[in-house]
């Protein structure tokens, strides 16, 4: 018999959130500086020295940015839902 | 970069202060309304963000997506509205290709859909309200026409208070 392997993280075609894919999507919009300088002012908010996160910290991460005012708070949502997402259906 | 990604449309909904609760009570009112209005379960207030797309306003929903309050963009029936600034009519998505594989429609039982773009003064489209179903359903100009008038009148008020 033929087993398909499926990695938990690619279920229903989901990419597990990383620091780099999340500091990615700041720097789309933001510029790669003022990207770097948002996700790093989140992370000391929240203590975070470490560059390897878990979902669950940049979930955390995203929801110090939605609670900003402005385009810092609009992506910090979309950051959160995917995280959320990533959660919900697949797991930390 | 993609009409999604644009910082300018990003800065509209932005601007639109749409994190306010009783903006919040006021879009599920609104999506209530859009689903009564044309007959199916579910309503949403759709806002496409760069990597996801947020329900600030929702009715109907259940489960995993009112936890979440939104999806991921790439399972957005509703970019299809942004990025063509346009209603979208779908009245089976389990036979309609670009959705059939959705796990929104795989997953959750999304069948038919009809969403309006939200624009706003400047142009920018910004989400789509939308009403939904699990059941095939084919829509009328009217239902698209009614659903454009809800749209209308809720960013009319949103810009006079942004």
């Amino acid at each position: 018999m033929h087993t398909r392997l499926v990695s938990k993280g690619a279920a229903y075609g989901l990419s597990r959130p990383t620091a780099t894919t999340a500091r990615d999507a700041l720097a789309r919009v933001l510029g790669a500086d003022r990207a770097d300088a948002v996700f790093q002012s989140a992370c000391d908010e929240l203590g975070i020295a470490r560059t390897e996160l878990s979902v669950e910290e940049l979930a955390k991460i995203a929801r110090v940015l939605a609670a900003r005012s402005g385009i810092e708070s609009v992506l910090g949502v979309s950051l959160q839902i995917r995280c959320e997402t990533f959660l919900a259906l697949v797991g930390p | 970069m993609s009409e999604i990604d644009d910082p300018a449309r990003l800065r509209a909904i932005a601007d639109l202060d749409l994190t306010r609760p009783e903006v919040h009570a006021e879009l599920d009112a609104l999506a209530s309304r859009a689903a009564a209005q044309l007959g199916l379960p579910i309503g949403l207030v759709s806002i496409v963000l760069d990597g996801a797309q947020w329900f600030p306003g929702h009715h109907g929903l259940t489960g995993w997506l009112v936890e979440v309050g939104g999806t991921p963009v790439e399972w957005s029936f509703c970019r299809n509205v942004v990025e063509k600034h346009a209603p979208l009519q779908v009245p089976d998505a389990t036979a309609d290709a670009r959705f059939a594989d959705n796990p929104l429609v795989t997953r959750d039982g999304v069948r038919c859909y009809l969403g309006v773009p939200l624009t706003t003064r400047d142009g920018h489209v910004v989400g789509s309200l939308c009403v939904i179903g699990d059941k095939p359903r084919e829509t009328s100009p009217e239902d698209v026409a009614a659903l454009q008038e809800l749209a209308r009148g809720m960013m009319e008020r949103l810009q006079t208070r942004a």
